[in-house]
């Protein structure tokens, strides 16, 4: 065999490698897919059928009755995380880069150890702490809640960002006789749009997926997110597969739009996040 | 005039940082602290929340250590933590140094693999029920026909399967994470340095072992301890799939303080228990600052 | 403990600081104009829907301008539910709640005592019923819809094909069970999720077999003989190892409306979903007590029904109009046409004697054992939820093969005897 032939071969290897990856990867999502589809008396049947079997839009119906109400629940409490991630975020991330401050690097650890503190730990008290100020069963709460996913991570992947910004652009500004404010949401911020984005883009899906303070926080009716609303559809077990299968879809729409829509910004965060930390 | 400037900046710099430091101290100090207070009282559904929970000194702890539950599920959580980042490490390596090589269908690949990180914990858990279901699963569907099992195989409530079946699932959505930061690691090797040995007439293998780990080690380390974090965390999907059973065979830490706080309404008992774990991810923070500040003066070191 | 208190308001006051510094108002899921109360259940079959729904669009007819909103959370969910709503000071105004968790519902001190309210009487109830909710004198609760029990319910086709009788013993029944096994279906659909049903539905199988209320003898023989009952229609092959992720309804009785299980232990709240699904009691279906273990025995079955709640989340005004929900339902008519919905029997003895005239011969069995079903708290009260999560850890113990029978009683007995001395 020669050289090329072999690295021909080699190539193909990797080629079936990636393909057999893949339908690891992505079978659980056509299942799901599939699943909505179904009958209740298929699903029921105990035999699992590879290819759509006597499809159907039941389930669909069933859940945009039943769930659509959380669906919207669960955007307002994606976009309200990402919104107050970046409130509370930029400012931080670009004081803790760009000013020379004494409680910088007390910060910076506290924001790492944030990272690390378990959600069970804070959604015990925090139910407890939002049922002294009135936040249990509120949008606010709930937003708050989500943030602890969102907030640490966006200031470190932030303040990274700022950090590569030289500092004579906000001189310029400076000389220009712009306040520290008007320097910093006039020049600085634009400047970071693809940071900004990919720190919306995790706050908004976690606040999208959260389950355990929706599950902890919200007690009551009224509010109840899509991962709640499954949650509720499972208690209901065996009569409802498709129905769970149909709201899972909904569920994972979010994550479909952005990985067409802002794969770059994902893979780019995920690692300015993590590694630089 | 210059130091009035310099302290208009600090002012601006403080009110910048006012509302993350009022955020940090709300959401994660309070809670925390708050949390301490519990585990010494004995609480109970009529004064929880209320200021009236009588004084429990250890008992709360004293409990932890007597439950079999709960020192079973400080267990579980360790088996499942060290599963998952064996499991989740080698496939994410396996996959980010596959990805290095250039072949047809890399780049759709390389975007398709990060799907399962994108859908809410939760909802993966609901998904391998479905799928590792006893009867009409597509699992067994799959074992019985091919012929590798003869009866379907009770993956969710089989005590001693039913955490395997948990590793899986977590493997599966916990791969990507490595892959992603792996292979940003790899592309960071210098070409020269691959080349090089490459020359030395290294076998792929050492090459591997005495060229590549080394030089990506730090990023390893960071990817371990995230990875570690991030499953002793795991709550959403074991709810969904398991709850915990069967016959609390599942019940990790989270679960079991979860099932202590709001399901036997022992919020003492449930924030003893959140302690031993809040102690464990607080045993890995100086370890995660030093390690992440090596990487950090190694990325601005090599910027500058 | 003094400086515990003190410390905690200044975390409360911190807590309230931060907010305002935050600059987050607190805003309420509810801004209501006219008046809605708000109604928390677990009801999910069609009859106990339909029922419910009518009572409350001809409650709402009546009382214009007034509101009933109903929000449904599995079986499963509702205590951990509304404890948590209890905690957080936060109840619907109107509760539905499982029997064996009144006495908890009422130690949170959220709930209102009816006794004082216009037009509260306990006249003419079974005692068992109303004294569910009696603490220190006064009454908390009133029947929703009746009490209920369980029996076997089989398939009278399979049963016939299969040449076994409607089983007595437990001998026969594993023998019935093993005998209606085959490829595409169990012998007997089982309850084993880890929860209160999964209790109940074994309750029958160790008292009749002298099981003392408390459980304080699950580990001796009449525990052990019941729970390797069980275990043996699991190793048998005769019940679904699935069953411990099945809850009694709607997970096992729909394996049964789907043909895929030919007997289970369940309730008359299945009639209306029975009938619906084209199966009706002596054609397709009959019942018979749950069976023995020695001829003779005497059924004993635990008391079922859901009983209302007033919480003190609302003023008096909505608290008074809560109760006229529910008083409305205590009427002779209305308890009749409820229970026929529900697929229960009045709480009323006199109604209950009016029921039996009017309803079909499917009641028969139900009617002579609820008569005489044990409450499930009596002289247990707050301490029968968590006696009951160690009897059903236990059962999915045994039942998954985690524990030995003798072990996992053995376990849940040594829990058990704490939580009685406590």
């Amino acid at each position: 065999m020669t050289h090329l032939q072999r690295s021909k071969t080699l190539r193909w290897l990797c080629t079936l490698a990636t393909a057999a990856a893949l339908v690891i990867v992505l079978f659980p999502v056509y299942a799901v897919i599939v699943g909505s589809f179904e009958s209740t008396q298929t699903l029921f049947s105990g035999t699992y059928y590879w290819l759509p079997h006597g499809a159907t839009l039941d389930n669909y119906r069933t859940v945009i009755q039943a769930q659509s109400g959380h669906v919207l629940t669960s955007l307002i409490v994606g976009v309200g995380t990402a919104v107050l991630a970046l409130i509370v975020a930029a400012p931080a991330a670009y004081a803790l880069a760009k000013y020379r401050l004494r409680v910088t690097v007390i910060l910076v650890s506290s924001l790492l150890v944030c990272q690390i503190v378990p959600s069970i730990v804070l959604a015990t008290s925090l139910f407890i702490v939002f049922h002294w100020t009135h936040l249990v069963n509120s949008y606010p709460g709930l937003i708050i809640a989500d943030g602890t996913y969102a907030i640490p991570f966006a200031i470190l992947v932030l303040r990274a960002f700022f950090f590569s910004l030289p500092n004579e652009v906000m001189q310029a500004a400076r000389v220009d006789g712009a306040s520290e404010w008007q320097t910093f949401h006039r020049i600085v911020v634009p400047l970071a749009r693809s940071a900004v984005i990919t720190v919306a883009v995790f706050a908004f899906l976690s606040g999208w997926g959260d389950f355990i303070f929706a599950l902890t926080i919200l007690s009551g009716s009224g509010i109840e997110p899509i991962t709640l609303g499954i949650y509720t559809y499972l208690g209901n077990y065996s009569t409802d597969w498709g129905a769970v299968m149909a709201s899972g879809v909904f569920a994972m729409v979010p994550a479909g739009v952005m990985l067409v829509a802002a794969q770059r910004y994902i893979a780019s965060g995920l690692t300015a996040g993590s590694v630089v930390g | 005039m210059h130091l009035t400037a310099w302290r208009r900046r600090q002012i601006a710099g403080w009110l910048f940082l006012t509302p993350a430091i009022a955020y940090i101290l709300f959401a994660f100090a309070l809670p925390i602290v708050y949390n301490v207070m519990l585990s010494f009282e004995e609480t109970s559904p009529a004064t929880i929340g209320d200021f009236t929970a009588p004084f429990a000194g250890l008992a709360n702890y004293r409990f932890i250590l007597n439950d079999p539950t709960s020192t079973a599920a400080i267990v579980h959580t360790f088996e499942f933590t060290a599963g998952s980042l064996f499991g989740q490490f080698v496939i994410g390596f396996a996959l980010a140094l596959l990805f290095t090589v250039r072949f047809p269908g890399r780049t759709l690949g390389r975007s398709l693999v990060i799907i399962p990180w994108l859908i809410p914990l939760f909802v993966t858990g609901v998904i391998f029920k479905f799928l590792f279901q006893l009867e009409g699963g597509a699992v067994n569907q799959l074992l019985v026909d091919v012929g590798l099992a003869r009866h379907p195989i009770d993956w969710l409530d089989n005590p001693h399967l039913a955490l395997w079946t948990l590793l899986i699932a977590n493997i599966w959505l916990g791969v990507p994470f490595f892959t992603l930061l792996l292979y940003s690691a790899l592309q960071d090797v210098p070409v020269e340095v691959k080349e090089a040995a490459l020359m030395d007439g290294a076998g792929p293998w050492q090459r591997l072992r005495l060229v590549i780990v080394p030089i990506i080690l730090p990023v390893i380390e960071v990817t371990f301890l995230l990875g570690f974090v991030f499953t002793v965390k795991v709550f959403d999907l074991v709810i969904a799939l398991t709850g915990g059973g069967p016959a609390n065979a599942t019940q990790l830490i989270t679960t079991w303080s979860y099932n202590l706080s709001f399901q036997q309404f022992s919020f003492g008992q449930g924030a003893a228990l959140n302690n031993v774990l809040l102690l464990l991810a607080v045993i890995c923070a100086p370890l995660y600052l030093l390690l992440s500040r090596d990487s950090l003066r190694r990325s601005s070191g090599a910027a500058r | 403990m003094k400086i515990l208190t003190r410390s905690r308001r200044g975390l409360a006051a911190l807590a309230a600081a931060t907010i305002a510094v935050t600059g987050l108002s607190q805003v309420n899921a509810f801004a209501a104009t006219k008046i809605t109360l708000t109604e928390e259940d677990y009801f999910n079959t069609p009859g106990q829907l339909s029922g419910l729904a009518s009572y409350t669009k001809q409650f709402e007819a009546a009382h214009p301008g007034v509101t009933v909103k109903r929000q449904y959370v599995p079986f499963a969910n509702l205590d951990t539910k509304l404890l948590t709503q209890a905690t957080g000071h936060d109840l619907p105004n109107l509760l539905a709640v499982d029997n064996p968790f009144v006495s908890t519902m009422i130690s949170t001190g959220q709930v209102v005592p009816m006794s004082g309210m216009k037009g509260f009487s306990t006249k003419g109830y079974y005692p068992a019923v109303i004294n569910e909710g009696l603490s220190n004198g006064k009454y908390y609760s009133l029947p929703v819809a009746g009490a209920n029990s369980i029996a076997l319910i089989y398939n009278i086709a399979m049963l016939k094909a299969a040449h076994v009788n409607p089983p007595k013993t437990w001998a026969q029944l594993v023998s019935a069970a093993k005998a209606l096994t085959t490829p595409k279906r169990y012998g007997i659909a089982l309850t084993c999720e880890a929860a209160e049903d999964t209790t109940w539905q074994w309750e029958p199988f160790f008292w009749s077999n002298g099981g003392k209320g408390t459980f304080a003898n699950v580990a001796s023989a009449p525990g052990v003989q019941a729970l390797s009952l069980w275990k043996q229609l699991v190793t048998d092959g005769s019940a679904s190892k699935a069953c411990l992720n099945w809850s009694q309804t709607p997970a096992a009785s729909s394996q049964f409306i789907a043909g895929k299980a030919a007997m289970m232990v369940n309730g008359p709240w299945n009639f209306p979903t029975l009938n619906l699904n084209h199966m009706y009691y002596g054609k397709q279906f009959g019942i018979v007590p749950v069976p023995v273990r020695v001829p003779g025995q005497h059924v004993v079955v635990p008391l079922g029904g859901e009983d209302w709640m007033i919480s003190n989340s609302a003023g008096s005004a909505a608290q008074q109009l809560a109760f006229e929900y529910i008083k409305g339902m205590q009427t002779p008519a209305q308890e009749l046409k409820l229970a026929k919905a529900f697929g229960y029997l009045p709480g009323k003895i006199a109604v209950a004697k009016t029921y039996l005239k009017q309803v079909g011969p499917e009641w028969k069995v139900y009617i002579d054992q609820t008569l005489y079903a044990r409450p499930r708290t009596l002289g247990l009260g707050v301490k029968y939820p968590k006696i009951s999560q160690a009897v059903w850890t236990a059962i999915q113990a045994a039942l998954s093969g985690s524990q030995s029978v003798q072990a996992a009683l053995k376990t849940a007995q040594s829990q058990i005897n704490t939580i009685l001395k406590s």
